[in-house]
């Protein structure tokens, strides 16, 4: 059983809405957004304002998703081990800062 | 012209510096911007965005008389930079106020600062940074 933890949908609207209205490509934004209706529709879910708060701390596998992964779906992961939760970034429903959108990171970055 | 200071999820510098200080990394960078957001609280008007805030949204009540706006917060790239074209689409120029804004570069560049390669969770978010950039 897992049940999944929503967070920061609006971003990934956000983010279509911008890119529409520049032309540029969605990427796996469409395929995201997808994703998000299924959950919602055929899973059990909760949805998360404040990503470093833990609201609810279920026995089951919590599945993360949302936006951004590297931020505030990160967060979440973070707060909700703290709390002992198994729990993890769900790719499929989750929009990626740096993957998705390709915002850039500084040269010392690339070094690592 | 009056200056109107936006402070965008102050929240995640709070949190992503509480993160820093866990790894036993220099939370310096954050420091500032937290200071002088704490010095606009004190001199300057400001509005507060919450996190629990959609950014696109424009949920206060904007000034009657014409202001000169700014943006601060967290992060540049996201979050500040979507409240800016929210205030852009009804007619409002808001100028990003650098020693207030947290970026991107700014969270990525300080996790990578030594000694990081001994803390397992910077690792893992690190790595997992790294292979999404690189595909």
């Amino acid at each position: 059983m897992v049940i999944y933890a929503l967070v920061h949908e609006h971003c990934v609207w956000n983010e279509y809405e911008n890119l529409v209205r520049k032309g540029r490509s969605l990427g796996r934004i469409p395929a995201i957004l997808q994703e998000l209706e299924r959950i919602r529709a055929q899973e059990s879910w909760f949805e998360i304002k404040d990503p470093s708060k833990v609201l609810y701390a279920p026995k089951e596998q919590v599945l993360v998703c949302g936006a951004y992964a590297e931020m505030c779906v990160e967060r979440q992961v973070r707060a909700l081990r703290s709390w002992g939760v198994s729990c993890q970034i769900y790719e499929a429903g989750t929009l990626f800062a740096v993957r998705d959108l390709r915002l850039n990171l500084p040269s010392i970055y690339l070094e690592f | 012209m009056d200056e109107l200071y936006v402070i965008v999820h102050q929240e995640c510098i709070e949190a992503d510096r509480k993160l820093l200080v866990s790894l036993g990394l220099a939370s310096d960078p954050y420091d500032r911007v937290l200071s002088e957001l704490a010095r606009l609280r004190a001199e300057k008007e400001t509005i507060s965005l919450p996190i629990t805030q959609d950014p696109s949204l424009i949920p206060y009540d904007l000034p009657s008389s014409p202001r000169h706006f700014f943006l601060a917060g967290a992060y540049e790239e996201l979050c500040v930079a979507t409240h800016q074209f929210a205030l852009s689409e009804i007619g409002i120029y808001a100028e990003m106020y650098r020693p207030g804004v947290a970026s991107l570069s700014l969270f990525v560049s300080t996790l990578q600062v030594p000694p990081i390669a001994s803390s397992p969770t910077a690792r893992r978010i690190l790595s997992s940074l790294q292979a999404l950039f690189q595909r």
